[in-house]
């Protein structure tokens, strides 16, 4: 949008902010008609995340009361110091957090040197291997569990978070690549020119020019591969079987297969589940919001 | 994996720009002559690069694939002791197209994939549009509509699992308070059917508003100018020059969000278990239910096999359409 058509629409808020919601013939102002849409929808949307939170601080009894309450009228952390004393949640926990952060940490390593090569060293059949990397991403996850399975068996590796490592590469390190190719496309063909002009090789390149001005690209890229890791079920689900190995996805989905569903507990471990990825993303902010105006603000 | 797509909007204003500027004219004309050594250094730079990743995928990735393969043709037990794996032809394939519960899970899979797609569609881009304008309150909207790419979908699963849950479930309490007696929605095939939809839909929302909002932020302003001053109304903007120039962000979340949603597991395993009866039973919960229950692992590899094949064949249609359509114009 071209500044002068934002002015347009802010002197002229009845064409500009709110022509397509045209409910009540002016009966309704529309500024006025447009905040409670937003608002009713931003509530829709955020409804399972403020029941999460909030059944995770009900007590027992108001858990499963008919008619449900929508806030805790009686706020408590039993849940929580339930959750943290349990033995096997803080095992999930640290469990995800080996095999995400290994698989990220791996992928990284191999992933910033394959994207440069295929976004700036370009060779023969470069852009054939890099489409049959982005065409991994289209493969069922389920259907790698079967052969991790039944090798993992040989090889005992069922039911180890070293195996949940190995197993997660194929899928985090295609999106590492496919991130970062994007971004180094970017890269002012200048800035690797005068690199060689100054006699730096090609790992020189990439460790002394390419990364630091990478950093929020790399930062972007490690954030989602970690998520795919973090959040993955089903191969965790298949390759293994005690708290030993089992991830946070698996364990919480244990309580809902048990005789009863223990809601309360349950949520919590999701709110602590999800904290680490708010770190991750606070931690990383500024650079997803510079990785996200990098293409803005170049063109 | 579900989660990772919304990461994909990101690059996508920032690749097309790299895509006008790149000039690939210099390297070609420096082959020959004195600088032929340089790229010849480049290619292999290039390729001791890309080699550990390579190796890497060709052992995770590609070779557990062609090993699924070969046994997709072997007969195979589990049981220690049992029969050696031995050459099966096409036994395997057989006995799982032989197999009702495959028909159904993949008429019920194309199903959910169409009915998902036009959802997430209908619902991203009103949203999308919202948010693309300059309104009050813009940047948190947006904030909340990223807000699922966070969580995980065994999370969000959980979560639908509750909210419609008969008694002590919130949808039902909203229902009552408008009148409506809710129903019990995982005893009835088309309502467990729409509950995991939603839910799925909830997660997949960010991923089809960032595109979207990307491919809105590349439409010039002044054309919509023009159509203003030639007395165009605000549905025949929408349809005759945003819709079409959209066409681009659409066909990538149609084939990103393609492949997604056949894969779908994560919230039918927990939600429903593919039930009442079959009736959310999707390729990926018979996969699952045919190797770690059923423990067939031929089978298992044979479905896989033809699941991939399912998947490829969509996406490449659905790409192949798309494509064509625009070249028309």
């Amino acid at each position: 949008m071209t500044t002068d058509s934002i002015t347009r629409a802010r002197r002229a808020p009845a064409r500009g902010s709110s022509e397509w919601l045209r409910f009540g013939p002016r009966a309704v102002s529309r500024p006025v008609a447009f905040t409670v849409v937003a608002l009713a929808g931003a509530f829709l949307l955020l409804m399972p995340v403020i029941w999460i939170v909030s059944t995770s601080l009900k007590p027992d009894g108001e858990v499963y009361a008919i008619p449900p309450t929508l806030l805790p009228q009686n706020p408590t952390l039993e849940h929580f110091v339930s959750v943290l004393g349990d033995e096997t949640v803080l095992r999930f926990f640290g469990n995800s957090l080996v095999a995400s952060a290994g698989a990220t940490a791996i992928s990284l390593l191999m992933g910033i040197p394959a994207a440069l090569g295929f976004a700036r060293f370009r060779f023969r059949a470069s852009g054939m291997l890099l489409g049959a990397i982005l065409v991994t991403r289209m493969f069922p996850p389920v259907a790698l569990a079967l052969p991790f399975f039944l090798q993992f068996r040989q090889l005992g590796l069922i039911n180890s978070p070293v195996g949940l490592v190995i197993a997660y590469i194929p899928i985090v390190l295609p999106l590492v690549i496919w991130m970062l190719e994007g971004f180094f496309r970017d890269l002012p063909e200048e800035l690797l020119e005068a690199s060689r002009l100054d006699g730096l090789g090609t790992l020189g390149t990439l460790l002394r020019i390419v990364l630091p001005i990478a950093k929020p690209g790399v930062a972007v890229a490690a954030l989602f591969g970690f998520l795919a890791a973090w959040n993955e079920f089903i191969i965790a689900l298949s390759l293994t079987r005690t708290p030993d190995a089992q991830t946070m996805p698996v364990g919480i989905a244990g309580y809902i297969t048990q005789f009863q569903t223990l809601w309360g507990d349950m949520t919590a471990a999701s709110v602590i589940y999800l904290v680490p990825v708010l770190i991750v993303t606070v931690v990383t902010q500024r650079g997803i919001i510079s990785g996200l105006t990098a293409g803005a603000t170049k063109g | 994996m579900e989660r990772n797509a919304p990461g994909d909007a990101i690059h996508l204003a920032p690749r097309r720009v790299a895509e006008a500027t790149r000039a690939p004219a210099p390297v070609r004309a420096a082959r020959h002559g004195r600088r032929g050594s340089l790229v010849d250094r480049r290619r292999r730079s290039g390729m001791l690069l890309t080699l550990p990743a390579l190796l890497t995928l060709a052992a995770t990735a590609l070779y557990p694939l062609l090993w699924t393969m070969s046994l997709s043709f072997q007969s195979f037990s589990l049981a220690v002791g049992g029969e050696e794996p031995a050459f099966a032809g096409l036994a395997n394939y057989e006995r799982v197209l032989g197999d009702a519960a495959f028909w159904t899970a993949i008429g019920q899979t194309v199903g959910y994939v169409t009915v998902t797609l036009t959802v997430e569609l209908l619902v991203g881009l009103p949203i999308a549009l919202v948010l693309h304008r300059e309104t009050r309150g813009r940047k948190v909207l947006r904030l909340v509509v990223a807000l699922p790419l966070m969580i995980a979908p065994v999370v969000a699963a959980m979560a639908g699992k509750f909210l419609f849950s008969p008694g002590y479930g919130l949808v039902n309490e909203g229902l009552a308070a408008l009148g409506i007696d809710g129903p019990a929605w995982f005893a009835d095939p088309w309502l467990a059917r729409a509950a995991v939809l939603s839910t799925n839909a909830w997660l997949a929302l960010p991923f089809v508003v960032l595109v979207l909002l990307a491919g809105l932020a590349n439409i010039p302003g002044e054309l919509r100018e023009a159509a203003v001053t030639d007395g165009a109304g605000r549905w025949r903007i929408l349809w005759h020059i945003t819709l079409p120039l959209l066409r681009p962000s659409i066909l990538i979340i149609l084939v990103i969000r393609l492949a997604d949603a056949f894969r779908v597991f994560d919230a039918v395993y927990v939600m429903t278990g593919g039930g009442p009866g079959s009736a959310t039973e999707v390729l990926s919960t018979y996969l699952y239910r045919q190797m770690f229950t059923r423990t067939d692992f031929a089978g298992g590899a044979a479905t896989s096999v033809l699941f991939v094949l399912v998947i490829g064949i969509c996406a490449g249609a659905v790409f192949l359409s798309l494509r064509g359509r625009r070249g028309e114009r």
